[in-house]
């Protein structure tokens, strides 16, 4: 079954000199346990599908659909606390909270006691990778690749079974990236997340179970791994 | 639980951004007090006005020209004194002759000396440590019932070989100012035990050899048939700030305008009001007052709008924090009140830092403190939401898929 799919999706940005067709009549499924790449040019609609699914932005027309409920505007962040995790380029961790406490943010969100939190937290820092850095640490003091990590396990800490992930490499080196590439294949293999990663890099697409081309705002299913 | 704990974060977290919040808050503060007080500051001294800048009216000849030597009636007197007026000083004038050469004179043209009587120390215009009484008696004495005493200028008693507690008896006799002149009423012969004397001369320079206590000149004179008349009158009005209807209401009480060309009368038909320096003053504080009070409510929004600027520039820089919550799933509204909490705290923070220069700066009283403070709250409030809004109005995935 399918776990979050978008049906007939269109949007139009309204800029301040004319109307943009950022997605035309976009219709796709994405189920647990696969890895998925949606690739395209600058400026194709891959960032903005990705906002769509994550309920940063309401369709113009079609909707966003979780285990076949449409998503709704009014019900979006809701959509964000429990069904989606998004995973930036440029990291987005608070940075006047330590790491623990990124990690902790979204369980908090879930009304999850501090005690229970904190354990949890570091648990999910050592399944990234991060067992050997000092939990107290601001992420200003990390490298990219480590801010990265602890950006995954705090998308991991919410539940949701989607991660979405915008470039989630762009800003890393080669190393770091494919470190972090691994990462995510480990979650879809061994705890059956869905995982789309939006990005430029053919090797990543090169990896994915399924791979989506935007053109034009315009879908198409590309490949089968 | 998050939000209570991410306003913790907001504000101690960012301890530099929370003090430099405060210390503008608490200038804000600073700066509203020191406004309150000046329309306070205005306010009392326009009603401690009438104490400070008394004004005095004076019961004046139908030219306007002469305030003393004047033949006020008692009916005018009592008018004047009866309409919203304290303080009232009178006198009267009488002469007489207390050496043999003088009574030799006939008919009398004034004789060897000048009565004055007066109702208070004050209506005399001598200073009050020239006057020296004799044991039981005071300044008082003035103002008391129609004792047969007198106050005599010292150069006087030397010549006539006067001292306290001497009797003195001579012709009294009523001084009457005409245009043609003076004229002199006889009351008869009058004895007088001298009490007190004095040793400057009045500040109009006219040389008095006693003063008697009024209400004896008044009952003096009626005893002997003639009719009492006063020379000077003059009180200070209660109210000056009803000062246009205290001049309206002297045609009613009898009082005519000055008029120039009724020099040579010495009846006391007009009253002149020394208004001046009260009107000026009066009006540059209503005027500043008034200014002040107008401005009142601008200089609140400017606070409002000041409030507002502090904090959306301050803030904003945290907009990509709370993008960041809000693709989280912190909805927008959530935001809006953490931040709100995080800032209007500080508010009241900034309140408490700024009360004892309230208290002891700008001499505010608790209760104003207090008061300034809320007013200030309301102001920050009134900033605090419009600024929020404004910084709340980001696309989160436009903030987040910017790269560093």
């Amino acid at each position: 079954m399918s776990q979050i799919s978008a049906q007939n999706v269109s949007f139009v940005y309204q800029s301040k000199y004319q109307q943009v067709q950022a997605l035309t009549d976009v219709t796709c499924d994405f189920e647990e346990g696969k890895f998925y790449a949606i690739v395209g040019q600058s400026g194709s609609g891959k960032t903005t599908l990705l906002s769509m699914l994550a309920g940063l932005g309401a369709p113009t027309q079609g909707e966003v659909l979780v285990d076949g409920v449409p998503v709704t505007a009014a019900d979006s962040e809701k959509h964000r606390r429990d069904n989606v995790s998004v995973i930036y380029q440029s990291f987005n961790l608070f940075p006047a909270l330590n790491l623990l406490e990124n990690v902790m943010y979204p369980m908090f969100l879930h009304g999850v006691p501090e005690k229970e939190a904190k354990p949890r937290a570091k648990e999910l820092l050592d399944a990234v990778g991060l067992s050997e850095v000092d939990v107290r640490k601001l992420p200003s003091m990390l490298s990219g690749g480590q801010q990265q990590r602890v950006a995954i396990a705090r998308a991991l800490a919410s539940e949701a079974r989607v991660l979405l992930a915008d470039e989630p490499t762009g800003n890393l080196d080669s190393e770091n990236g494919q470190l972090i590439i691994d990462l995510l294949h480990r979650l879809v293999r061994e705890k059956q997340y869905c995982v789309i990663v939006v990005t430029h890099d053919l090797n990543i697409a090169a990896g994915a179970d399924i791979v989506y081309r935007m053109r034009d705002g315009r879908l198409t299913r590309e490949a089968s791994a | 639980m998050l939000y209570l704990k991410q306003i913790q974060w907001e504000l101690f977290r960012k301890k530099m951004r929370s003090v430099l919040l405060v210390v503008l808050f608490a200038l804000l503060v600073i700066c509203m007090s020191f406004y309150i007080r000046n329309i306070r500051s205005t306010q009392a001294a326009l009603d401690d006005l009438a104490e400070k800048l008394p004004v005095t009216v004076h019961i004046v000849s139908g030219d306007g020209s002469r305030q003393g030597g004047l033949n006020i009636l008692e009916s005018q007197f009592f008018a004047l004194s009866s309409a919203g007026v304290h303080d009232v000083r009178c006198t009267s004038s009488a002469a007489g002759a207390v050496s043999e050469d003088a009574r030799a004179v006939d008919p009398f043209a004034g004789g060897d000396t000048s009565i004055a009587g007066a109702n208070c120390v004050e209506a005399t215009g001598i200073a009050l440590p020239s006057f020296a009484y004799a044991n039981g008696y005071g300044p008082s004495l003035f103002s008391g019932g129609p004792e047969p005493v007198c106050v005599v200028y010292k150069g006087f008693a030397d010549e006539h070989g006067l001292s306290l507690g001497d009797a003195v008896t001579f012709p009294m006799y009523k001084v009457s100012r005409k245009s043609n002149g003076l004229s002199f009423l006889p009351l008869g012969d009058v004895e007088l035990t001298v009490v007190g004397t004095f040793d400057a001369l009045a500040a109009s320079g006219e040389p008095t050899s006693m003063y008697v206590p009024i209400a004896w000149m008044q009952e003096a004179t009626k005893s002997a048939g003639v009719e009492f008349t006063y020379g000077t009158t003059s009180a200070t009005l209660d109210d000056p700030m009803r000062l246009n209807a205290f001049k309206a209401s002297l045609p009613e009480m009898g009082f005519q305008e000055a008029n120039p060309e009724a020099s040579g009368q010495y009846g006391g038909s007009t009253v002149s009001v020394d208004d001046e320096q009260f009107i000026r003053t009066a009006e540059q504080l209503l005027q500043n007052l008034s200014l002040f009070q107008s401005f009142f409510v601008p200089f609140l929004l400017l606070l409002a709008g000041l409030a507002a600027l502090v904090i959306f520039l301050v803030l904003r820089s945290t907009s990509r924090d709370m993008a960041v919550a809000n693709s989280l799933g912190v909805p927008k509204r959530a935001l809006f009140a953490v931040f709100f909490a995080a800032v209007f705290l500080l508010c009241i923070l900034s309140c408490a830092l700024a009360s004892p220069v309230l208290v002891f700066a700008a001499g505010l009283s608790a209760g104003e403190a207090l008061a300034v403070c809320g007013l200030f709250l309301v102001c920050a409030v009134v900033g605090i939401v419009p600024a929020l809004l404004s910084i709340l109005r980001f696309n989160t995935l436009d903030m987040l898929t910017k790269v560093d």
